[in-house]
């Protein structure tokens, strides 16, 4: 560096003049990324445990505070539906109709009347695939004892199966199970509902723009604050840990979810038995590997990717297609069945 | 910039540059501040139990939280967008030795607990 004193006078207001013209420039910079942020908004991340899963939500917005405030009411909101819908809690509004399967309807929420008439029109979907009425099955197995239940008490349980026998008064609000023993289980569309729900208060609390990732049910608005996309990793079926990815995508106001034979299973004399139960047979389906399922709803995509791998790559594409949804089916030996049509999405 | 500032001479640069060139420096200083707020909710925080994924959780936020391994807790702390293990069921408590930490991972083998501090490329996966 020269020594400014050893600069001749005649050319001090030159260095005096760059150096106000440097500052000046420095100076417009940073007001001008202060104000692109500023009109972008902050981003905010929470995460916490709910639903019996992680939660997290991401928010962009011009306050922080808003932010914040809006993330804890959609916390507080998923508890309250976590209340309502939890299968394993005695005080549950669910264990009120389980308990009253065969004995009489019983008056319902809005919220259960709305996730149980989802359920069902899913259910009619996929000819079955789906069903939440496979609670007793669903009781039978322990994937942590690795035990296989008794064929025996599968078939029984089997009989009591089926969502046609949900009967469902909207007028009165009332819901019957017709058999007595039916469960409903809503284990495979809570988490979705959940999204929806979730990005539906955000949206309502001005939020600018939203991911909410309720374990991998996920649901997008809006985009980043640097104008970029919401990036979604799509986790490897047979990959060596959780942020194995095998693909990704940019998510645009939709939701996208997987369900895989890898979430929860054991594997007994050479044969791998996981959570996605057969509502037909009882036993885990026979697909392997994990579908991805994209729409414009959570409670779709939650759904509709168990239902699709119930169905098996071919028919759960099929039925994909039909719906003009978008899936990606990668079998255990990485054989991708999909749709065709998942605009950005980057293979590994 | 320092480096001028040493060798300024009090007749050649008046007060006003002496001004001009604190500003320069606040204003570099305060930029950095901006950035590194803008850009700190894309670091996380896994943890990882027995090989799962137990959460991701921002290094934003101060937290204690408490992971189950197969020895029995492993409470771990959130701080200052540092990590460190408060205690640990293991027998050498080398990871609650190995205190805070910015950059890496901690990892406690005996109770299988992972913690890693990383900037994720995606905002969250599904599967």
């Amino acid at each position: 560096m020269i020594g400014l004193r050893k600069i001749k006078p005649a050319n001090r207001d030159n260095v005096r003049r760059q150096l106000y013209l440097a500052a000046g420039l420095l100076l417009c910079l940073f007001i001008f990324s202060i104000l692109t942020s500023c009109e972008r908004g902050h981003l905010l991340r929470k995460t916490t445990i709910l639903m019996d899963t992680i939660v997290t939500i991401t928010v962009v917005s011009d306050s922080r505070l808003a932010a914040e405030e809006a993330i804890e009411h959609v916390f507080k909101e998923l508890k309250r539906l976590e209340d309502s819908f939890n299968f394993y809690s005695e005080e549950s509004e669910l264990s009120m109709i389980n308990r009253n399967a065969g004995i009489r309807p019983v008056k319902v929420s809005e919220d259960m009347m709305d996730i149980l008439k989802k359920a069902i029109y899913v259910s009619q979907l996929t000819g079955g695939a789906f069903d939440i009425t496979t609670g007793p099955i669903t009781r039978l197995w322990d994937f942590h004892k690795k035990d296989i239940p008794d064929e025996r008490k599968i078939r029984e349980a089997l009989r009591l199966v089926g969502y046609k026998n949900i009967i469902i008064n909207e007028r009165n609000s009332t819901v019957f199970l017709k058999k007595k023993g039916m469960l409903i289980d809503l284990g495979g569309i809570a988490k979705g509902y959940g999204a929806d729900r979730a990005i539906e208060i955000l949206k309502a609390k001005g939020m600018k723009a939203a991911l909410v990732a309720i374990a991998g049910d996920i649901r997008a608005y809006g985009f980043k604050n640097n104008g970029s996309p919401w990036i979604i990793g799509i986790r490897a079926p047979r990959g060596k840990g959780d942020d194995d990815l095998i693909a990704t995508l940019p998510l645009k106001d939709s939701a996208i979810s997987t369900s895989g034979d890898y979430e929860r299973f054991f594997i007994k004399d050479g044969k791998r038995y996981h959570h996605i139960l057969n509502p037909v047979t009882g036993y885990p389906a026979d697909s392997t590997g994990g579908v991805s399922v994209i729409a414009d709803a959570g409670y779709l995509t939650d759904s509709l990717a168990t239902g699709v791998f119930v169905l098996g790559p071919e028919k759960g594409i099929d039925l994909l297609r039909k719906l003009n949804l978008k899936g990606l089916f990668i079998t255990e030996d990485g054989k991708r069945f999909s749709t065709g049509d998942i605009n950005g999405i980057r293979f590994k | 910039m320092i480096l001028m500032a040493s060798g300024l001479n009090r007749k050649a640069f008046s007060i006003f540059d002496g001004v001009l060139i604190s500003s320069l420096l606040i204003i570099s200083i305060s930029g950095f501040v901006f950035m590194d707020r803008f850009l700190s909710d894309s670091d996380s925080v896994r943890v990882e139990v027995e090989g799962r994924l137990h959460g991701v959780y921002p290094i934003s936020e101060n937290r204690l939280l408490t992971v189950h391994g197969p020895l029995g807790d492993t409470v771990i702390e959130i701080k200052n967008r540092s990590v460190r293990v408060v205690s640990s069921a293991c027998p050498n408590k080398l990871c609650v030795h190995q205190g805070f930490i910015k950059r890496g991972s901690i990892i406690c083998l005996p109770n299988r607990v992972v913690i890693t501090i990383g900037v994720s490329s995606v905002d969250a996966i599904t599967g």
